[in-house]
């Protein structure tokens, strides 16, 4: 079979688990972000809210 | 006049419980796993029956020999961008601009499908070259299928550019809806330009007007697969970056609420 077929389905299985994948990272790399921000007010709370 | 941060009476966007409770509200989103699992599961099942259907069970084609395999693939693709992906920006930027359905909440779904469109776009025009390579002998060539996919590639990055445009929450909402609104105007001469002019670019090649399958029944069984897949995937990139872009929101107005209550401790201190 001629090589520009696997080619394309190869740059089009790539790219799409690609983005899928960078869109993953971002959203667990934000959730542990704000996870952080809350378990920090929460474990000192007055310094919160005397800022 | 110069404006000091700490004029005025304490907004109740500031206080922590709010800020709080917006960070608290896109972790739940985010924390919603089962939708986004099962969509996970079911694109990258369908994606690998395609790819083993496609390449090693349909038969060649008569005339158009294995290129007939990457029919398995542009036009799902196409689907995924034009129709699914555009489609639902230009409907949620219609909504945003109608002040009785108007909430952020469809300008960030309006990015979000844009961003994955110009993905399934580029796969679209990657794709339809290659085949274009193998049954016209050319890369590329100024047709008008072509030719106007490449504008409306454009026309989308622009829209993501304008959504980086800085401004208030709603004046961005509505820039952003009349960009989406203007580059939409070339879906539908994308889809009609291979009847409106003579074209190398074959017209619609898997159903007849009367609904009718034009291909094999394996053909036409992978190429719904196909078509499932690009669906699928769409939905869940489109979910996900929903979550990223509403994740995001609560860590700028967390950064925003640390930088005033510094700049309150400056002063007070």
């Amino acid at each position: 079979m001629n090589f520009l077929i696997y080619l394309g389905y190869g740059i089009a299985i790539f790219a799409t688990v690609g983005y899928c994948l960078y869109l993953g990272l971002k959203r667990n790399k934000l959730v542990k972000e704000l996870s952080r921000i809350v378990k920090d007010s929460e474990s000192s709370p007055n310094e919160f809210t005397n800022r | 006049m110069t404006f000091h941060v700490t004029d005025g009476p304490v907004s109740n966007e500031n206080s922590d419980f709010y800020r709080l409770d917006k960070i608290n509200k896109a972790l739940a989103l985010a924390g919603r796993k089962m939708w986004r699992t099962l969509l996970g599961a079911v694109a990258v099942a369908s994606a690998l029956a395609t790819t083993v259907l496609g390449l090693y069970v349909t038969p060649k084609d008569e005339h158009l020999g294995n290129s007939v395999r990457l029919l398995y693939v542009h036009p799902p693709v196409a689907w995924a961008a034009l129709y699914l992906a555009f489609g639902l920006t230009t409907l949620c930027s219609i909504l945003y601009l109608i002040p009785k359905t108007r909430s952020p909440f469809f300008d960030k779904i309006a990015g979000a499908s844009a961003e994955s469109g110009i993905l399934f776009l580029s796969l679209t025009l990657i794709t339809g070259s290659i085949w274009g390579h193998m049954t016209w002998g050319v890369w590329w060539t100024w047709d008008a299928r072509l030719t106007l996919t490449a504008v409306l590639l454009v026309l989308y990055l622009g829209y993501l550019s304008v959504r980086k445009i800085s401004g208030t929450d709603h004046s961005k909402a509505i820039r952003n809806s009349i960009a989406a609104l203007i580059a939409a105007i070339d879906v539908p001469i994308v889809h009609f330009s291979v009847i409106w002019w003579n074209t190398l670019h074959q017209t619609a090649s898997i159903l007849t007007p009367n609904l009718q399958f034009k291909v094999p029944p394996s053909m036409g069984i992978t190429m719904g697969i196909g078509f499932l897949s690009a669906t699928f995937a769409w939905v869940w990139m489109v979910r996900v970056r929903y979550e990223i872009s509403v994740l995001e929101e609560a860590r700028e107005s967390e950064s925003l609420t640390t930088l005033i209550q510094n700049r309150r401790m400056e002063r007070v201190g």
